[in-house]
């Protein structure tokens, strides 16, 4: 579940989001951030929710929110649910990154970028520092991926505010130094030219 | 030639600043007079090969066998304990059993020794955890810089000093030069050591250190940074104590000089894998790799090319990244061409004043052009005629020297010419030779003069590519002249 205050504690930009506990609460948030949003369920027995349904994206009006939040219910019904939490949609443009954290037995904690989406696994283009990280270090990170070009534009895309990527890598690098997880993964990170913005989140004490 | 000195040891921390025992490291490597405790009549024992080698290899100190039932060893007087000596001993080698060491570590203590090195084997590497445990005690109890145990000894080829318990005739040992070499592994150094000394590859330093129980590669890392004689270090690493200090320290020391490592055991650090994409994408090699690339470091992925990276630096550094083929045979270039662009290098522009220069004085059927094909019928003055442009014209920052030795109208004279051209200091000049024996002799004698070569086209541009890049980050650091000599070269 992404804790928001501790995200923005370290400066990192997260995606509006209120929880609702009923219908019209989720209407009302929808309606608050602006359509389109994301959906989704929050339930401790729902790990990876996507697989089970527990997301449902791009919903684009009230009446589409409603049934959205009762499908969502329907499909938990057996589980132990907290509520939906309601997301501002990132822009279409918007390219999925992961920034993540561990905890190395030699040189303590080490801060990842990567890809995103649901090819990480396969593509597995990732970069790897020691904590901390220099704006230099961040730099030389988002041009060692091997789909840089993607971020830096390419086939007429605007590139992605790389101040901002910097900026929210320094940023985890001082929660990963601070807070010294054994894991921890902000996933995603949806870049585009207007900033970073953190989605979901994952820490593992 | 006397090069010029770089500002390394200028800028390199003092080391009246460092713990004593990384201080008495000088002792491990430049002693005056050296105990060898363990010293034996048998010519098939350790104790007797080291007495053997330090007496072959030409050593200028003071040589003590010590061994309680012996009178003489190899014609020297023998004692039963370096207590027994009167004069003052900077340097013990020890290869008693292991039972043995705590007693002759203390009589080495008590006598004031400096530095040990603790060939004996049978300490935390069979679990005898608390035996080293014990031998590290003493030693730091006395501030010894002790190498070991469990190690394969020390070379100093300038001062001839040599624990390596391999003999002479089977393990070569290397000429003198700039590179000090750490190895974990002592099977793993003393290989790479022989291959050195085969290849003409020069040696300040080598050092297999075993279990680290006093001395580790960090320390020996610092030890080097401040040591004049040595311009390169190369590491052989399964892995590091305390990865934080390695980083730190390994990030002050590229400032000024290179630092080249080979990390072995990578794929079992896959085991690791954990259970969130951080994890999962992520082992204990990942971590390496990063400090290896924070700390600038150069990464060697295979044994060969850490020599190959290493030699490289006896070169000036380049000032960019432009490179300029002389070649003897058009296809040999046409290799290096495609070498230039997998390694992010750049083909230098040399249509301007190196062209008109070469117009004049190549055969007219020679195309003038970058490759420079001066043609299969080159002899040694077409080889110096095609130097001497490049190293003139200003859009070559390197040259990649290709020499064919098969062919009828080379000889031996062209190895003159490339070595004079490496003489002047104005560009790094790296050489490709490809070939069988009578190559390969050319080679070392190119080697031996401080010139690299490289037995193809791609591996010399790997090289070249991390020369590139090391010297971009040295400028950072340093207000030198471009080129920069790295090296001071005796």
């Amino acid at each position: 579940m992404i804790d928001f205050p501790l995200l923005s504690k370290y400066g990192l930009i997260v995606v509006p989001s209120i929880m609702a506990k009923e219908a019209h609460g989720a209407i009302k948030a929808a309606a608050e951030m602006g359509f389109p949003v994301a959906m989704k369920i929050v339930s401790p027995d729902a790990l990876h929710k996507s697989d089970r349904g527990g997301v449902i994206l791009d919903v684009q009006s009230a009446s589409e929110a409603e049934n959205a939040f009762r499908t969502l219910m329907d499909r938990f019904r057996n589980s132990k649910v907290e509520g939906v939490l309601v997301q501002k949609m990132a822009g279409k443009g918007a390219i999925e990154l992961i920034i993540g954290g561990k905890r190395d037995s030699q040189f303590g904690q080490l801060i990842m970028l990567g890809m995103g989406g649901i090819f990480v696994e396969v593509y597995k283009d990732v970069t790897f520092r020691v904590c901390p990280i220099t704006k230099d270090d961040a730099l030389g990170m988002i041009s060692e991926l091997r789909s840089s070009p993607i971020l830096e534009g390419a086939r007429g895309r605007k590139p992605i505010d790389k101040a901002a990527l910097v900026g929210a890598l320094l940023s985890v690098s001082s929660l990963l130094l601070k807070e010294d997880p054994a894991e921890f993964d902000i996933n995603p990170l949806m870049a585009d030219e207007k900033g970073c913005v953190a989605v979901d989140m994952r820490m593992l004490r | 030639m006397e090069r010029a000195r770089g500002n390394s040891a200028k800028t390199g921390d003092s080391l009246a600043k460092m713990p004593q025992k990384i201080k008495n490291l000088s002792a491990v490597f430049n002693p005056s007079s050296i105990a060898v405790i363990g010293a034996s009549r048998e010519p098939n024992k350790i104790g007797h090969v080291i007495v053997k080698n330090f007496i072959d290899g030409g050593f200028g100190g003071k040589v003590y066998p010590i061994n309680p039932n012996a009178e003489e060893i190899l014609g020297l007087k023998s004692y039963k304990s370096v207590l027994d000596i009167r004069e003052k001993v900077d340097c013990a080698v020890i290869a008693v059993p292991a039972a043995a060491v705590p007693e002759v570590l203390e009589e080495c203590g008590k006598k004031g020794v400096k530095a040990v090195v603790l060939i004996t084997g049978g300490f935390s590497e069979v679990g005898k955890m608390e035996e080293e445990k014990r031998v590290a005690a003493i030693a730091n109890k006395y501030g010894i810089a002790l190498i070991g145990p469990n190690c394969m000894g020390v070379l100093t080829p300038a001062s001839r000093v040599d624990s390596v318990f391999l003999p002479i005739y089977k393990l070569g040992r290397p000429r003198v030069g700039g590179i000090s070499f750490i190895s974990q592994s002592g099977a793993v150094g003393g290989c790479i050591v022989d291959l050195a000394a085969r290849a003409g590859i020069g040696m300040s330093k080598f050092v297999s250190y075993g279990n680290a129980a006093v001395i580790d590669e960090c320390d020996l890392l610092e030890y080097f940074a401040s040591d004049k004689e040595t311009q390169i270090i190369v590491v052989y690493l399964e892995g590091v104590r305390d990865g934080r200090r390695f980083l730190e320290i390994a990030k002050k020391i590229t400032r000024k000089k290179p630092v080249v490592v080979l990390k072995a055991g990578r794929s079992a650090a896959g085991a690791e894998a954990a259970r969130s994409h951080t994890g999962s994408l992520s082992g204990a090699s990942e971590a390496y790799k990063a400090a290896f690339r924070q700390a600038e470091v150069i990464e060697a992925a295979t044994l060969e090319q850490l020599f190959d990276f290493a030699k490289i630096f006896d070169q000036v550094l380049p000032c960019g990244k432009r490179i300029g083929i002389i070649t003897n045979g058009g296809g040999m270039g046409v290799l290096a061409t495609d070498s230039i662009e997998d390694e992010g290098l750049a083909l230098a522009d040399i249509s301007g004043e190196a062209s008109q220069a070469l117009r004049l004085t190549l055969p007219p059927y020679a195309n003038v052009r970058n490759p420079l094909d001066i043609i299969g019928d080159a002899d040694s003055h077409r080889y110096e005629v095609a130097l001497n442009a490049f190293l003139k014209e200003e859009n070559v920052d390197v040259i990649l020297l290709i020499i064919l030795f098969q062919t009828v109208a080379i000889d031996s004279s062209v190895v003159n010419i490339a070595i004079r051209a490496s003489d002047t200091q104005k560009k790094p000049i790296i050489a490709v030779c490809t070939g069988g024996e009578y190559t390969e002799m050319h080679k070392r004698i190119l080697e031996s003069y401080g010139v690299p070569t490289y037995a193809s086209p791609s591996s010399a541009m790997r090289a070249i590519s991390r020369f590139v890049k090391y010297a971009e980050h040295y400028s950072k650091y340093n207000n030198t002249a471009c080129p920069a000599p790295i090296k001071k070269q005796k």
